[in-house]
């Protein structure tokens, strides 16, 4: 059942789900109070039908009771009479006459007197009298009727009391009778049997008695005898044929046999039984049910059957249960209307919140959230969707404006770093027309506008300029001070002052309106092209590396300055002096290099950096500078690149392969 | 004044209703028709194709204790056979053996002892067949009335059929288990048992005893003491002739006998068809019926007829079963001398 249920509302809607779980409540419900109700009023009913039946069938019980009493009692009467008195037979002949002649129930009437007992010459002596045709016939019963192994005679003088014979068919008369006997003795106290009165009584008023018995539309009543033989019913086929228990045999209707028992036990009795009372049952269609009431007539033993339809008897309970069904249905449609719109009503604003929630998926946020009135469950859900809908609704708007901002300044620092980035010279080799020396830079930016810069350019005719250096911060105020401190440099450069004046000039510049407390590490030197001596200051900056190539060794060019633009404006930086021969080479990196970090948080540190340079002295300078970048970005893997990368490289020729410059 | 069972010849039509009043003035027409015919065939008699026109008597009124002659006359058995047959109704008032001796009829239907009791009497009779091949009778008791054996019936009421025709079976068992009862003369109705009138009753096992169940006592509430447990076998129905009849023409003896053998053999194969036969002529007797009683009845002559369930055997008087019966009989004293089973029984079915 569980499962069933299970199955049934699998999948299903609440609409459904609660149609089906109250209708099936309900009808439950219903069931039982209907079949309670049914079955009480069926009780009711079936007790009144009980009454009324019994009612009825005492009536016509007493109506035949009424008439065979009276026989008995004439019959009774006659023979107190004869064991008081002594007639001569032609006073019993007048007196049998008169019997029949005053009674119209009685048909006949004998005395039948048992051998020898009336006239010691005579063995058989049985006047009777009889009506036919409207007369009274009289006749002497003798030895051709054998009448003493008749069951009249017989039984009544066996059993010393009076009988009512089975019913009998009377051929001569055409009737049914049944006989009346009673035993006569010598005199009141005499223990000799003498005779037997008989008094036959024609059962023909009995059928019409009977007959006129009704119940309902179809009710009838039957009389069986006390064997259970049918002595009138309506299917005149069964009179005197079949008997009750006969019918029960051909039937196979233990329930009836027993009816059959109880009845001629005397019993009273209502009770159910199979078929139409005792008509033939029809060997198809439906078998009806009827109820039987019987009653016994006490003095003849037989009973009186009053069967009732069971259609008919419960005519009015099944009118009134159908209406009641019909009720119940029409109930339980209105039920599932009820249950339909109410459960659509609470359904509607949910269902309209499924698709505005599949909208604002989508990203629709102007949707109209549906409108609830009720104070309910779904009003409070509704009301917390709406406000759920306002508010990521100002939140992405918030965002929106956020996003716009960020990507405006996003593009101008996009625009800074593309102006920072044109500052630096970008064309390789830039002095082909000079042969004394080569340089080559490469800068990587980092994801944000970095710091880094590089430059180099001629003072004079003999003298180039060149710097690496790294403005402390990222963004777009070290991209400021970056430009700034190259515009510094080259300002100063045309001053002839030697590299470190040229720094100490810087730092008490920038030093003096530093508000922001940012630096910048340089590397300024200046090489005489033709003497290949190089002038170089370092304000805080990793110490370049120079290779040398007739040591194959590397210098860092270290003078001990500290970072420009943060200290005060008096601080002075060393100058270094280095000379370089043919095939000499300065590389100078920013921090960027040394200090990227790889998957296990360590350092590319300057070992490695001095390593690849030794190892590679004889590379091309752009072939140096790529392959320490390939080196850098192989340490580093898949670690983001936190800062710039900017090396450069000055490898000085020497003077001789001109010619036209002389060695200084 | 008439007695309960005698409702033989008229009609019923005043119970009966419309429509019986038709078919019985049918039946009635038939009958005359046939009753003309037969006197013509008896007037013209050896013209009408050899048939040969015979009268036939069983015990009753029509009842399926004689299906098999009736099935054998409605489906033309005996016009097969030859014989032109016309049964009459027995009863009460008209038993077979009188009109046997009387020439109304040719063949008739009597129980085996009492056969024997007629030959002892000095009527000329021959056996051609023995029908009823085991003893049907017994005593029945309410249990409600103490009696338990058969000793105990010593002294009890105890009513038997009387009369001149009637079988000497209860006579035989009570002399046999030597019992001292008081006997009453028994009719055809059960009631004086049912009233309490005796304590105990002769009854047949395919009549008298279902007519007592279906009075209302059950099977449970009776006492039995069928005859043939208790060394009294006699058979019962059995084909009768006159010697004379016999002698003059034992061919249409024999074409009778087997003629009723296959309309036994008939019946028992197609019961409802017999049964629906032996209504018909009951209707037409006017004799009360109930088709719950016949299909019993029926259903206990085939016990009776084939005992042994062997069909070859029907209509087989075995000379034990009547060396059986005589020699009780003559124990009895009932007979002096015991016919000798050669001359009493002429066998038909043999072929």
């Amino acid at each position: 059942m569980n499962r069933f249920i299970k199955t049934v509302l699998k999948n299903r809607g609440i609409t459904f789900k609660l149609i089906f779980l109250l209708l099936t409540g309900s009808i439950l419900i219903f069931a039982l109070v209907f079949k309670y109700n049914y079955e009480l009023t069926r009780k009711i009913i079936l007790k009144n039908a009980e009454d009324n039946a019994r009612h009825i069938a005492e009536i016509a019980v007493n109506k035949i009771e009424g008439v065979l009493l009276m026989v008995q009692r004439v019959n009774q009467n006659s023979v107190k009479y004869m064991e008081t008195i002594d007639e001569t037979k032609e006073d019993v002949n007048h007196r049998l006459r008169q019997e029949v002649e005053n009674n119209r129930e009685i048909y006949g009437a004998t005395l039948a007197y048992a051998p020898h007992t009336i006239d010691k010459e005579l063995k058989y002596y049985a006047p009777y009298y009889f009506r036919r045709d409207g007369a009274i016939i009289h006749k002497l019963l003798g030895g051709a009727d054998n009448y003493f192994n008749k069951d009249w005679y017989q039984i009544p003088m066996e059993l010393g009391r009076p009988i009512w014979s089975e019913p009998y068919f009377d051929p001569d008369a055409q009737i049914i009778e049944s006989t009346y006997s009673v035993p006569f003795r010598e005199d009141a106290q005499g223990e000799r049997f003498i005779g037997v009165s008989a008094t036959d009584v024609d059962l023909n008023w009995l059928h019409e008695t009977v007959a006129s018995v009704k119940m309902f539309k179809t009710g009838y009543a039957f009389l069986i005898s006390k064997n259970g033989t049918i002595v009138t019913h309506p299917d005149k086929n069964l009179i005197m044929n079949e008997s009750i228990f006969s019918i029960a045999e051909t039937r196979e209707d233990k329930n009836l046999r027993e009816i059959g028992k109880a009845m001629i036990r005397g019993e009273t009795g209502f009770k159910q039984i199979e078929g139409y009372g005792l008509h033939p049952v029809p060997k198809h269609g439906k078998v009806r049910k009827s109820w039987l009431l019987y009653m016994p007539l006490k003095s003849e033993g037989w009973s009186l059957g009053l069967i009732v339809p069971e259609e008919e008897l419960l005519s009015e309970i099944t009118a009134l249960h159908k209406k009641e069904i019909a009720i119940a249905f029409a109930g339980m449609f209105f039920l599932s209307i009820l249950i339909a719109s109410v459960s659509a009503s609470l359904i509607r604003p949910l269902k309209r919140l499924a698709v505005a929630t599949k909208d604002i998926a989508r990203g629709n946020l102007d949707i109209e959230t549906p409108y609830v009135m009720t104070n309910d469950e779904i009003g409070q859900l509704t009301a917390s969707f709406t406000y759920m809908k306002t508010a990521l609704k100002d939140y992405i708007r918030e965002l929106t404006l956020t996003t716009r901002a960020k990507q405006l300044i996003e593009s101008e620092l996009k625009i800074a770093h593309d102006i920072q980035m044109s500052f630096l010279r970008k064309i390789f080799p830039p002095f082909p027309d000079i042969p004394e020396f080569d340089i080559f830079a490469a800068i990587m930016p980092a994801k944000e506008v970095g710091g880094d810069f590089y430059d180099f350019f001629f003072i004079d005719d003999t003298h180039l300029c060149f710097i690496i250096a790294d403005v402390s911060g990222k963004g777009v105020p070290a991209s400021l001070f970056m430009a700034m401190t190259m515009t510094m440099l080259r300002a100063q450069s045309t001053t002839g002052l030697s590299a470190n004046e040229i720094l100490f000039n810087v730092n008490a510049k920038m030093a003096k309106d530093n508000n922001v407390n940012m630096f910048v590490t340089i590397f300024y030197g200046i090489l005489d092209i033709k003497t290949g001596v190089v002038e170089f200051a370092n304000g805080g900056h990793n110490p370049p590396l120079l290779y040398k190539k007739a040591t194959a060794g590397l210098i860092p060019l270290e003078t001990g300055g500290i970072v420009v633009g943060i200290m005060e404006e008096d601080i002075t930086f060393d100058k270094g002096v280095v000379t370089m021969h043919g095939g000499d080479f300065i590389v100078m990196y920013t921090d960027g290099v040394t200090e990227a970090i790889n998957e296990k948080d360590e350092e590319f540190g300057e070992e490695r950096l001095n390593h690849i340079i030794a190892e590679n002295h004889g590379l091309a300078i752009d072939a140096l500078i790529g392959l320490i970048n390939d080196e850098v970005n192989q340490f580093s893997g898949q670690q983001p690149q936190f800062d710039d990368i900017t090396l450069m490289v000055l490898k000085y020729e020497g003077c001789d392969n001109t010619g036209s410059k002389e060695e200084p | 004044m008439l007695p309960e069972y005698v409702s033989i010849s008229l009609s019923l039509s005043d119970i009966r209703g419309g429509s019986s009043i038709t078919k019985t003035r049918h039946y009635l027409t038939l009958a005359v028709l046939i009753v003309f015919q037969f006197a013509a065939a008896l007037a013209v008699y050896g013209a009408d194709g050899g048939m040969k026109a015979a009268s036939f008597v069983p015990q009753w009124l029509p009842q399926a204790q004689f299906a098999g002659f009736y099935v054998a006359l409605d489906k033309g058995f005996y016009k097969k056979y030859g014989v032109d047959l016309k049964i009459i109704t027995g009863g009460p008032e008209r038993p077979p053996f009188v009109q046997l001796k009387e020439g109304r009829a040719d063949f008739a239907l009597m129980e085996l002892s009492s056969a024997i009791a007629m030959l002892a009497k000095g009527q000329r009779l021959i056996n051609i067949a023995q029908v009823v091949r085991q003893n049907s009778q017994m005593i029945v008791a309410r249990k409600a009335s103490g009696i338990v054996t058969v000793d105990d019936l010593n002294g009890m009421k105890l009513s038997v059929w009387g009369g001149d025709y009637g079988d000497y079976s209860a006579i035989a068992f009570l002399k046999r288990h030597h019992i001292k009862a008081h006997i009453v003369n028994q009719s055809a109705s059960v009631d004086l048992f049912m009233r309490g009138a005796v304590d105990a009753a002769v009854a047949m096992s395919y009549n008298d005893y279902h007519n007592i169940l279906n009075s209302g006592l059950d099977p449970g509430d009776l006492v039995t003491f069928a005859f043939h447990d208790y060394g009294v076998d006699f058979p019962e129905d059995g084909l009768y002739v006159s010697e004379q009849r016999h002698t003059a023409d034992p061919e249409l003896s024999c074409a009778f006998v087997r003629a009723s053998v296959e309309g036994w053999l008939y019946a028992f194969a197609h019961p409802d068809e017999a049964l629906d036969i032996v209504m018909k002529y009951m209707i037409e007797a006017h004799v009360p019926s109930n088709k719950a009683h016949q299909k019993w009845m029926l259903t206990k002559m085939r016990e009776l007829i084939i005992p042994d369930n062997d069909t070859t055997q029907i209509g087989i008087l075995r000379r034990e079963d009547y060396e059986h019966t005589a020699g009780q009989l003559k124990a009895d004293g009932l007979i002096e001398t015991v016919t000798p089973y050669e001359s009493f029984y002429k066998n038909c079915v043999k072929k």
